[in-house]
């Protein structure tokens, strides 16, 4: 069972009380990109054994959606952080660096 | 159907004496709050709590959103007020009286019996007196508060009113105690 810290209620949250949103930090292709940028967009997505990002939503809470990095893996939750940015911050990252030496999802390391 | 009463291992009890309202707006922003104080008297409470004065009750429900209790006989008035005082600025204001229900939770047991229905932390260390907190009863979402460490309120739709009561009522059935009351 996968127990997350909603950054904005402030406390943890079991899988129960929260929505899955798939994949964290897509960028939106829409008018004027191109055929596979779009279908990237729609389709694309990775599927890892190990460090992930993914959105939440905070659904029987605050109702806020926010981000979860964590290892698919072993179910291990590195951090949470709201939904306002488009790349993970660092302390994030840091902390997965700590127990995931040399990681790397999509763009980010 | 509106009051009504179990006497279990704690008592649960339904209670309709509170208009409830919904503001939607930016709890940080300072004119929001001294509408509301000036309105209802009640500080903006801290995330995870609620805050009140006299019978009127300020709940925090998200970052942007705000329960407000106030005594049935006042809430028209209150209501109105809040409209004037709030005018101008970017805000949501409704009157959810009539989709919510109240119940209370009385007993030395009363976080034993949420302990036993939601998944959220409901110990005396994590979930103290002025606590609020939205999570899910069984099947349904609800919102708790701790009014003492004897007495809980719970929040839920009036859709599923008697589901939650017969939830809370099986919950608190005698001889149902997960620890024996200190």
């Amino acid at each position: 069972m996968l127990i997350l810290n909603c950054p904005y209620c402030g406390c943890y949250k079991d899988e129960t009380e929260l929505s899955a949103g798939g994949e964290a930090h897509l960028k939106r292709f829409g008018p004027g990109a191109s055929d596979a940028e779009f279908e990237g967009y729609l389709f694309g997505r990775v599927n890892p054994k190990g460090v992930h990002f993914e959105r939440w939503r905070c659904a029987s809470g605050c109702g806020k959606w926010f981000h979860a990095a964590r290892c698919t893996a072993t179910l291990e939750v590195f951090g949470t952080y709201k939904a306002q940015t488009l790349k993970p911050p660092q302390a994030i990252k840091d902390a997965i660096s700590a127990k995931r030496p040399g990681w790397t999802w999509r763009d980010f390391s | 159907m509106s009051e009504r009463e179990f006497q279990g291992y704690v008592t649960i009890r339904q209670h309709s004496d509170h208009s409830m309202f919904t503001l939607r707006a930016s709890l940080a922003s300072s004119k929001v709050k001294a509408a509301l104080k000036t309105c209802l008297n009640v500080a903006v409470p801290k995330r995870g709590t609620y805050a009140q004065t006299g019978e009127t009750l300020l709940a925090w429900m998200s970052p942007d959103e705000l329960l407000i209790m106030v005594p049935k006989d006042a809430g028209g008035a209150a209501f109105a007020a809040l409209e004037q005082a709030l005018d101008g600025l970017h805000y949501l204001l409704a009157d959810v009286s009539d989709a919510r229900v109240r119940f209370t939770i009385e007993g030395g047991s009363a976080r034993e019996v949420v302990a036993k229905l939601a998944p959220m932390d409901a110990s005396a260390a994590q979930f103290g007196v002025g606590s609020f907190a939205r999570s899910r009863f069984a099947q349904v979402a609800g919102a708790i508060f701790v009014e003492q460490e004897d007495r809980l309120s719970l929040i839920c739709f009036r859709s599923v009113q008697d589901y939650v009561f017969a939830l809370l009522c099986g919950a608190a059935k005698p001889g149902s105690e997960v620890r024996a009351q200190s």
